[in-house]
C-alpha cells in the first residue's frame, strides 16, 4: 500500500477552456453524406451478432488502442461480465474522451446501453478521471442511469498499471460508443473523430469533431493561432509524437489531441546526480537510472536482471528527471532492439 | 509549417539539478547567519575561503585533464561541498587547513571518479575525515560562542572542548537543554544549532529534495543505541540528548547522509543505509579514538551503498517477476 503511493506523478491538468466548451463539428460534408448505409429498422430487437456486423460495416475503431471494435467484440464475446466506458484523459490538455462523454451524454450512454442489452444484460460503468482540482467541475454520480466511477491518482492510469480493471472487463472508449450509437440509429459510418485542440499558441482551445484525413494545418487554422508555434504534438504531451510537417500529417481515428506549444523546452540534458526520483515514480517498479546507465555502456546482463522489457513507455521517468535525461525513450528503444536480437 | 522532431515527453517537471543544489545552498546560508551571530566575521571568511578553494580546485582539475566543457560550475556542486565543509569546521581553524581540506575533498575524493554524480564517496565527509586525521588538536578545540573572534588566532583566544569530547572522557557536559538546542555550546561553526538544522531538514523534506528514510533511520538507531547503552550515569534521557545534539551528528544526518549521489535509490535500501550509518557512528563514538565519528561512518556506508542498491533491486526483481524464492547472488550482479 505504501509503495503504491509513491508511484506515478501528479500533473497539472490544463484541460480548461477546451473541456467545458461545446463540441464543434468541423467535417467534410461530402464524405459524411456519402457514408450512410441502411440502418436496422427495429433497434430494440437486435442480437449480438447483428451489432457486431453493424460495427464492422460502420468501420468503427476504438480510439483507446486503435483496434477495430468488431474484432474486440468477437474476441470478448461471452467472456466479460462488465462493460467499462473509458472516459479517462489522464494527460494534461487532453479532454477528447471526457468532453464528448459529458456533452453528448445521450449518444454515449445510448451506445453503452445497447451493448449491455445485447450481451446478456451485463453491468455497465463509466470511468472518469477525477483529479481535476484546477477545474470547477463536479462529476455527477450517475449519468442516464449508468453509475460513474471517478478514477483518481497519479499519472499513468490509462496504461492499466495503477488501475484495478478486473480481468473480465471489456473496456471501450467513449468515442467508439458514440459512433456505434450513430451507426445503429442513423446508419452512419465512422468518418469523424473527436480531437482536442489546445496549447499555448491556440486562440480558441476546443474539442472538435473532425473528419478523418484532415491535415493538422487546417485544424490549427480553424482554432486560430495567437503566436508562432515551436512545437506541434499529435497525442498527449507525455506520450505524443511531435509533428515534422503539419500539412502532410493527417488526422486518424486514434488521434486524441493536437497540442501547439510556444515554449520550446530549453531543457538541455545534463548529468545524472542519482537522486532516485525516476526509481520512485516508475509505475512498474523498474529502476530507470540503472537501466539507462547500463544501456549506455551496453551491459546486457545487467539489463536482463533489471527487467527492462517491462517498460510501458509512459514517460514518467523522463518527466521527473532533474537532469532532463532522455530515460524513457532509451529504455523503450531497448525493448525493440533486444527482442529482435533474441528472436534471430 | 515544419518543425524539428522531438522526443516525448514534451512537458517537464520544474526541478532541475540546479534547483536541488540550490535548496541545499539556501539552507546552508541560514546556518551561516547563526555562525556569524556566534563567532563574528571570521566564520564568513572561512566559508568564503572554502567555497573559493573548492571551485578553483574543481576548475584546476578539469583544466589539467583537458575536459574544458566541464569547467563551468553550472551544477553548483563544488559550492555546496565548500559550504558543508566549512560549517563542519571550528571557527578557529587556520585558513591554510581549510584550503587543504577543500583541495583534498575535490581533488582526491570527487574529481578523479569522473563527472558530478559519479563519485563513490561524499567529498565533504572525506574532506572532514582528512582534516580530523591531520589537524586533530585544532579540529577538536573550539572557541567560546558569543565572543567575536580575531582574524588571526593567537594565544589570547580561549579554546575549549566540545560536549562530545567530554562524553568521550566520561564526564557530564555542564550545559542545559536550551543551550544545546540553540547552539550556545562550543562546537563546529554550523553543526551546533539544532533548531536551525531541524528547520533545514523540514524545508528540504517539504521541497522533496531529500527523503525521510535516511535521516529517520539514522536518528532512530542513534537514539536507541544511546538509550540502551548510556555513557552518562546520570539518566538515560540526558544520554540521548547529549549523544544526539552534541557534535556534528545532526548536521551529518541532514547534509551528508542525504547526498543524492552516494545514497541508495530504493526505500528499503535507504532505510538500511541510514540504519547502518547510525550504528557505525555510535560504534565510532564509543570505541573510536575521535569524539565524533559521523563522517567516518558515512564514508564507510558510502562504500556499501552499491550493496544496498543491489539488495533492494533483487527484492524488486522478485516482486516484478512474482517469484517466491529470494536469490541474492552478489558476484553475478557486480561483475
Amino acid at each position: 500500500m505504501f509503495e503504491r503511493h509513491s508511484q506515478g506523478v501528479y500533473l497539472v491538468q490544463n484541460k480548461e477552456p477546451a473541456f467545458s466548451r461545446d463540441i464543434l463539428t468541423f467535417v467534410n460534408n461530402k464524405i459524411v453524406s456519402e457514408s450512410f448505409f441502411k440502418a436496422p429498422e427495429n433497434v430494440d430487437e437486435l442480437t449480438a451478432d447483428e451489432i457486431i456486423e453493424i460495427a464492422r460495416t460502420a468501420e468503427i475503431v476504438d480510439e483507446r488502442d486503435g483496434r477495430a471494435l468488431y474484432k474486440k467484440l468477437i474476441k470478448a464475446k461471452g467472456k466479460f461480465s462488465r462493460i467499462v466506458m473509458d472516459a479517462m484523459d489522464d494527460e494534461p490538455y487532453v479532454s477528447s474522451q471526457m468532453a464528448p462523454m459529458f456533452h453528448l451524454a445521450d449518444e454515449a450512454t445510448g451506445g453503452l446501453k445497447l451493448l449491455a442489452k445485447v450481451f446478456n444484460n451485463s453491468e455497465t460503468v463509466i470511468f472518469v478521471y477525477k483529479n481535476l482540482n484546477d477545474l470547477n467541475i463536479n462529476i455527477p454520480k450517475i449519468i442516464n442511469d449508468i453509475p460513474v466511477e471517478g478514477v483518481g491518482g497519479r499519472y499513468p492510469i490509462e496504461h492499466g498499471a495503477l488501475l484495478n480493471i478486473r480481468s473480465d472487463d471489456l473496456v471501450i472508449g467513449a468515442c467508439a460508443l458514440i459512433h456505434l450509437y450513430r451507426a445503429v440509429t442513423q446508419g452512419r459510418k465512422q468518418t469523424t473523430c473527436f480531437v482536442t485542440v489546445s496549447g499555448d499558441c491556440i486562440a480558441n482551445p476546443r474539442n472538435l469533431e473532425v473528419s478523418k484525413g484532415m491535415s493538422v494545418d487546417s485544424i490549427m487554422e480553424r482554432c486560430g493561432l495567437i503566436d508562432i508555434p515551436q512545437k506541434v504534438i499529435v497525442g498527449g504531451p507525455m506520450t505524443g509524437t511531435s509533428v515534422i510537417d503539419t500539412e502532410t500529417t493527417k488526422v486518424t481515428t486514434t488521434t486524441r489531441a493536437i497540442i501547439v506549444m510556444k515554449h520550446d523546452n530549453k531543457n538541455v540534458p545534463t548529468i545524472c546526480i542519482g537522486c532516485g526520483r525516476c526509481v520512485e515514480c516508475c509505475p512498474v517498479n523498474l529502476s530507470p537510472m540503472h537501466i539507462y546507465k547500463a544501456a549506455k555502456r551496453n551491459f546486457y546482463n545487467h539489463l536482463k536482471m533489471m527487467d527492462y522489457y517491462k517498460c510501458i513507455g509512459c514517460g514518467t521517468c523522463s518527466y521527473v528527471c532533474p537532469a532532463k535525461l532522455d530515460l524513457s525513450n532509451t529504455i523503450y528503444a531497448l525493448t525493440e532492439r533486444f527482442e529482435s536480437n533474441e528472436n534471430d | 509549417m515544419k518543425f524539428k522532431p522531438q522526443q516525448p515527453p514534451h512537458i517537464f517537471h520544474t526541478d532541475s539539478n540546479c534547483s536541488i543544489m540550490g535548496d541545499v545552498l539556501i539552507t546552508t546560508v541560514c546556518l551561516y547567519f547563526m555562525a556569524f551571530y556566534y563567532y563574528g566575521i571570521r566564520s564568513l571568511l572561512i566559508g568564503l575561503t572554502a567555497v573559493v578553494a573548492c571551485c578553483l580546485s574543481q576548475m584546476l582539475y578539469m583544466t589539467l585533464m583537458g575536459k574544458k566543457d566541464e569547467i563551468s560550475l553550472r551544477d553548483w556542486s563544488p559550492i555546496v561541498t565548500g559550504m558543508i565543509i566549512s560549517l563542519m569546521l571550528p571557527a578557529s581553524i587556520p585558513f591554510s587547513a581549510v584550503i587543504i581540506i577543500c583541495m583534498f575533498a575535490i581533488l582526491v575524493a570527487k574529481a578523479p571518479f569522473g563527472r558530478t554524480g559519479e563519485n563513490l564517496f561524499n567529498p565533504a565527509a572525506a574532506g572532514i575525515a582528512f582534516g580530523v586525521v591531520c589537524w586533530g588538536p585544532q579540529m577538536f578545540s573550539y572557541p567560546q560562542p558569543m565572543h567575536s573572534l580575531p582574524l588571526i588566532i593567537d594565544e589570547s583566544v580561549r579554546l575549549v572542548s566540545n560536549p562530545s569530547s567530554m562524553l568521550k572522557l566520561g564526564g557530564i557536559p555542564p550545559y542545559t537543554f536550551s543551550e544545546v538546542i540553540f547552539g550556545n555550546v562550543p562546537g563546529p561553526m554550523g553543526a551546533t544549532n539544532i533548531l536551525v538544522i531541524t528547520a533545514c531538514l523540514i524545508f528540504l523534506l517539504c521541497r522533496g529534495t531529500v527523503r525521510w528514510h535516511q535521516p529517520a533511520a539514522f536518528i532512530a538507531v542513534c537514539t536507541v543505541f544511546a538509550f540502551l547503552f548510556p555513557r552518562i550515569s546520570y539518566s538515560r534521557g540526558q544520554s540521548v540528548l547529549f549523544e544526539l545534539f552534541s557534535g556534528s551528528l545532526m548536521f551529518a544526518a541532514v547534509f551528508m547522509l542525504n547526498d543524492p549521489v552516494t545514497s541508495p535509490k530504493r526505500e528499503i535500501g535507504r532505510l538500511m543505509y541510514g540504519a547502518a550509518a547510525g550504528f557505525i557512528t555510535m560504534l565510532a563514538r564509543y570505541f573510536g579514538s575521535f569524539p565524533q565519528g559521523a563522517c567516518f561512518a558515512i564514508l564507510l556506508v558510502n562504500s556499501m551503498c552499491l550493496l544496498f542498491d543491489i539488495f533492494s533491486e533483487k527484492i524488486y526483481t522478485m516482486k516484478r517477476r512474482e517469484l517466491r524464492e529470494f536469490k541474492f547472488t552478489f558476484g553475478k550482479a557486480i561483475r
